[in-house]
Order: structure tokens, then C-alpha cells, then sequence
């Protein structure tokens, strides 16, 4: 996971974007908080610049959308 | 097994920087093992870089590959065509692998995309130690396994530095002194009269000190090989 997060600020994506929590199928609840709070974060931090970035020939914006 | 780093993800850009068709190629052996470029590493390596390309807007085609070896000519040749198609091949082997691409393919532009460190193991899994410096000259029976020429700052062979304390070495605590563990050892076994033995003064030319390393096996050679040899170890000793 760290290493994952490293990489993808290494390629300027931005840690910030990988998350990873630990719950149980009983803690409904939490899940959904959990799935509100990353959502914020995620809409703050605006789209992915993949997607944001310079223009590309749509296969291979297809292609990075699998990569990604 | 030989050890290796990944270099940088920036520097394997600048590396790059006017390629428009990389083939990133793995090697399945000892890089593998020590996850610095074996198939997952590729992979990881190439979409990286494209996902960074395209950051930084570049035009180009990133793909990956991975050999069982590149430093044997039987296994790199089943990359032919890919090396050929590439204008650049990021080579995640290490140093000999690195060079054997451009051996074989003299037309291949290939850039390393690994720092050979050096022969070790994994004293726990993530952790490699180096242990062997391919002297060419092995005392590991005067020393009773334990490398004084790796393991030693200083690859003194008589004996501990004044440096030596607590068992570490002068030059940075985690490193163990290399004479501390071989007289320890010598006094486990019993035999601690032996650092005493006196022996020739080692041969350094089989090392770095003697450039370049060439070993010829007779009777391995083919028969059809066999003149050639003897002719070019003829004209090297005339």
C-alpha cells in the first residue's frame, strides 16, 4: 500500500488519492462514513490529472484509463 | 545472488526524454528476487512511465517485457523483434544483462534502469546484505565462512582495525566488524590458534585489481571453438 502511494507521488498523481481502511462486514455504518469521507476528499483534490492532462488520441486515453 | 536497486523514476525519464518507443525488459533471475526488475517490476515500471508521460506530455509507447535472462544469448534472443522495434530498451537487468542487449543488438540504444549494488542475500525478507566480493582469491576456509574482504570496511585479512567496538565497525554501527564475527566463530569452534596460520599474501589480480576477468573452460568448448581459443590465447601469450 505505502508502496503504491509512493509511486503514484512519484508519478504525480498524488498519494492523497490511495487509501486503504480496515472494517468488518458488520460495520455498516462506518463504511458508509468511511465511503463519504474519501469521496470529499477525492472531489477536493479535483479529477485525476490523467484525465486533466495534455491532450490525447482517445486510445490511448482508453489505455490509461486501464492503466489507471 | 547479485543485488540490485531500481534507479529513480525521474531519472529514468531524463533517461527517455526523446524516446517515442521504450520497451521496458525484466529479467527473471536474480533482479527478480530482489524485486528491483523482474516481470511485476516491468510492468510497474512501464505504466508508470506512460502515466508519467503523459503527466509531462509526452508522446510515446511504453511496453514491457520480461526474459528468464538477459545475460545468456539464448534467452535474450526470443526478445529479437521487440529490442528491434524499440528505440530505446530500459533494461531492469543488472550490469551483464544491461550489456549483453548491446552486445547482441549492437543497434539497440538501451539505458539501465538499475544500479547493480552487489553480491548478498536476504538476511530477512526486504533486507540484502552484501557477502561476497568476487575476489577471485577465496579465503573462506582460512576464516571459517565469514568474508573479511566483503564484510570488512577495509577488507583487512589480519585481523581486526582498532575501529573494532562492541562488535561493530568504526565506519558505521550497523555494519557488524566482519574480524569480530571470524574470531568469535574461531573461538566457537575451538580453533582460535588458527588466526595465527600464516599464508602467501593474496592474489588481487583475480580481482578489480587485475582488469577485465576471462575464463576459458577446455573442455566445455565446442569442438569446432577449440582452435579459436587456442589461437587467441596463443597470440595473447606472444
Amino acid at each position: 500500500m505505502q508502496y503504491t502511494r509512493n509511486l503514484l507521488d512519484e508519478i504525480g498523481i498524488g498519494a492523497e488519492r490511495l487509501r486503504m481502511v480496515n472494517l468488518s462486514s458488520a460495520q455498516g455504518a462506518r463504511f458508509a462514513e468511511v465511503c463519504r469521507e474519501m469521496t470529499e476528499a477525492v472531489q477536493a483534490l479535483g479529477p485525476s490529472p490523467l484525465r486533466a492532462g495534455p491532450a490525447a488520441t482517445p486510445a490511448e486515453g482508453d489505455d490509461q484509463a486501464q492503466a489507471g | 545472488m547479485i543485488v540490485a536497486e531500481q534507479k529513480p523514476l525521474a531519472r529514468i525519464m531524463e533517461m527517455t526524454a526523446d524516446a517515442q518507443r521504450v520497451l521496458v525488459l525484466g529479467c527473471g533471475t536474480c533482479v527478480t528476487v530482489c524485486f528491483a526488475g523482474g516481470e511485476k517490476e516491468a510492468e510497474i515500471l512501464a505504466s508508470s512511465l506512460r502515466m508519467k508521460g503523459k503527466l509531462e506530455g509526452r508522446r510515446w509507447e511504453v511496453d514491457h517485457l520480461t526474459v528468464q535472462r538477459q545475460c545468456e544469448w539464448e534467452y535474450l534472443d526470443g526478445a529479437s523483434e521487440r529490442i528491434r522495434q524499440a528505440d530505446r530498451v530500459i533494461s531492469l537487468a543488472c550490469g551483464i544483462g544491461a550489456q549483453a542487449i548491446v552486445e547482441r543488438f549492437p543497434e539497440a540504444r538501451m539505458v539501465p534502469g538499475l544500479d547493480t549494488r552487489f553480491y548478498g542475500l536476504p538476511v530477512k525478507h526486504g533486507v540484502w546484505e552484501e557477502r561476497c566480493a568476487g575476489c577471485g582469491d577465496c579465503v573462506l576456509d582460512y576464516t571459517d565462512g565469514i568474508c573479511p574482504v566483503a564484510r570488512c570496511s577495509k577488507s583487512l585479512l589480519n585481523g581486526p582495525c582498532g575501529g573494532s567496538h562492541d562488535g561493530k565497525c568504526e565506519v558505521d554501527d550497523s555494519i557488524e566488524c566482519a574480524w569480530h564475527l571470524i574470531v568469535e566463530r574461531m573461538k566457537t569452534l575451538g580453533h582460535l590458534e588458527r588466526l595465527e596460520e600464516v599464508h602467501a599474501p593474496k592474489n588481487w589480480r583475480a580481482a578489480r585489481d587485475g582488469g577485465p576477468g576471462r575464463i576459458v573452460r577446455e573442455d566445455l568448448l565446442r569442438d569446432r571453438e577449440r582452435g579459436e581459443e587456442k589461437g587467441e590465447t596463443a597470440r595473447a601469450a606472444g
